[in-house]
């Protein structure tokens, strides 16, 4: 209703819009049309709405991208933490055979696991740091056995070897095994061969460790001997 | 094909044929107004010049009759156009574009009236006033004394009522729109029309009377 009334009120009057239709009969000067034809064609020509439309495909894609290949370096590549490890066990020279077996279960586990990079690295610098720590306590354990058996070798062998000593020095100093090591903390080393090969000549020895104030030493030389000769009775 | 051949024929007014063609052809329907500055608005330059061609027309008369110089009336028609132009990244299909089109129309015609006074001298020799030779008077016929006398009282209306009539006759809008384009309210514009209807009619009928 209200529409028709607009539309009714808005019709002027039939006979002056005839007159002015026939009035009416002016076009656009042609030079007109083409000027502002042109400048809307130079208007719409595209300015970056092409880099435009690419930008963001682009930079999923590149986000993509980039955090794939962020996974696959940090799933293949051999684990930061491992690594400094090893460099810090080259920093002591010293490599036991527990060491290594310790060494190759987290990396083993690692890669098996596939935890987060995060996570991995968290573990891996924890487990770096618990060795570490173990093996300065170790090597410091190794440094003051040699130091006593190199002080027992002087006061109580008549012919010390130390040429042998040197060695020992050397090895602990650089660390280099383990093995090498415990050999240095076995009965052997406290009694020599010749000492141990009876159990008279064992109790020699321990009894010259205890003189020589190395009760520790003389106990586990005791220990052994109890166990190697069980019906020998050292008093 | 027949609009190929009328592209090579005519030019730049076939080949607007043509693309109005195309453009008509995958929506069943001649496109909207708003659909083709959309269109303009991300690129499409023959979508602007199909809708250039429905309006340019009436634009250049509206302004014409407004400006009462035609010189004037081609500034401010480049005017329009240009701003019709750059407003294509932010116009928006909210309202119909003709309402959009005449006010930017209107804005610029009132710009340009306070930019300068060249509008009120009126030309002393108006093109578009001259009688054309079929029209001497002795050949004159009464219809064409009836559009002579109406264009004198076009000429003489004042510039709100000659505004509501050329937009009521030109651009074919509603009271409403008309309102909406010259910043007033309903019944003012409903008002100036009446005004200006009647005294056209007035002009128009004076000679038969007084035949």
């Amino acid at each position: 209703m209200t529409e028709e009334r607009n539309q009714s009120d808005a019709r002027a009057d039939a006979l002056v819009s005839q007159a002015y239709r026939d009035l009416a009969d002016e076009r656009t000067p042609e030079h007109l049309d083409r000027t502002i034809l042109k400048a809307a064609a130079k208007e719409a020509r595209p300015r970056y709405s092409r880099f435009i439309a690419w930008t963001r495909p682009m930079a999923w894609a590149a986000t993509v991208m980039l955090s794939v290949a962020l996974v696959l370096e940090v799933t293949n590549s051999p684990a930061p933490g491992v690594v400094s490890f090893d460099e810090t066990i080259g920093t002591f020279e010293v490599q036991s055979p527990e060491a290594d077996a310790k060494d190759d279960g987290p990396v083993e586990s690692i890669e098996e696991s596939m935890t987060p990079a995060s996570e991995l690295t968290k573990k891996q610098s924890n487990d770096m740091r618990q060795k570490a720590a173990e093996f300065k306590i170790k090597n410091e354990d190794i440094l003051q056995q040699a130091e006593e058996l190199a002080r027992v070798q002087d006061g109580y062998n008549d012919q010390p070897s130390p040429a042998v000593s040197a060695d020992a020095e050397q090895e602990f100093a650089a660390g280099r095994s383990l093995a090498s090591a415990a050999a240095f903390s076995a009965p052997v080393a406290d009694c020599d061969e010749d000492a141990v090969a009876t159990p008279q000549t064992w109790l020699e020895c321990i009894v010259a460790l205890e003189d020589a104030g190395r009760d520790d030493a003389a106990r586990e030389q005791r220990a052994s001997l109890a166990e190697a000769f069980p019906d020998f009775d050292p008093r | 094909m027949a609009a190929n051949v009328q592209a090579i024929g005519d030019g730049q007014l076939a080949l607007s044929h043509a693309a109005e063609l195309a453009y008509a052809r995958p929506m069943d329907n001649v496109p909207e107004d708003s659909a083709l500055m959309l269109r303009y608005r991300d690129g499409d330059v023959v979508a602007f010049e199909v809708l250039y061609r429905r309006h340019n027309d009436a634009v250049f008369r509206y302004l014409l009759r407004l400006c009462q110089h035609r010189d004037t009336a081609e500034d401010v028609f480049q005017d329009v156009w240009g701003k019709i132009v750059k407003a294509r990244d932010s116009y928006r299909p909210t309202a119909k574009f003709s309402t959009f089109l005449y006010r930017v129309a209107h804005n610029c015609f009132i710009d340009h009236i306070r930019r300068n006074k060249r509008h009120t001298q009126i030309a002393a020799v108006e093109p578009d006033s001259q009688p054309h030779p079929a029209d001497l008077p002795e050949i004159e016929t009464e219809r064409s004394l009836a559009r002579r006398r109406l264009e004198a009282a076009l000429k003489e209306l004042p510039e709100e009522q000659r505004d509501v009539f050329l937009l009521s006759e030109e651009a074919g809008l509603s009271l409403d729109q008309i309102a909406s384009v010259t910043d007033s309210n309903r019944e003012t514009a409903k008002s100036r029309l009446r005004y200006a209807v009647n005294k056209l009619r007035a002009a128009i009928d004076e000679p038969v009377r007084t035949s």
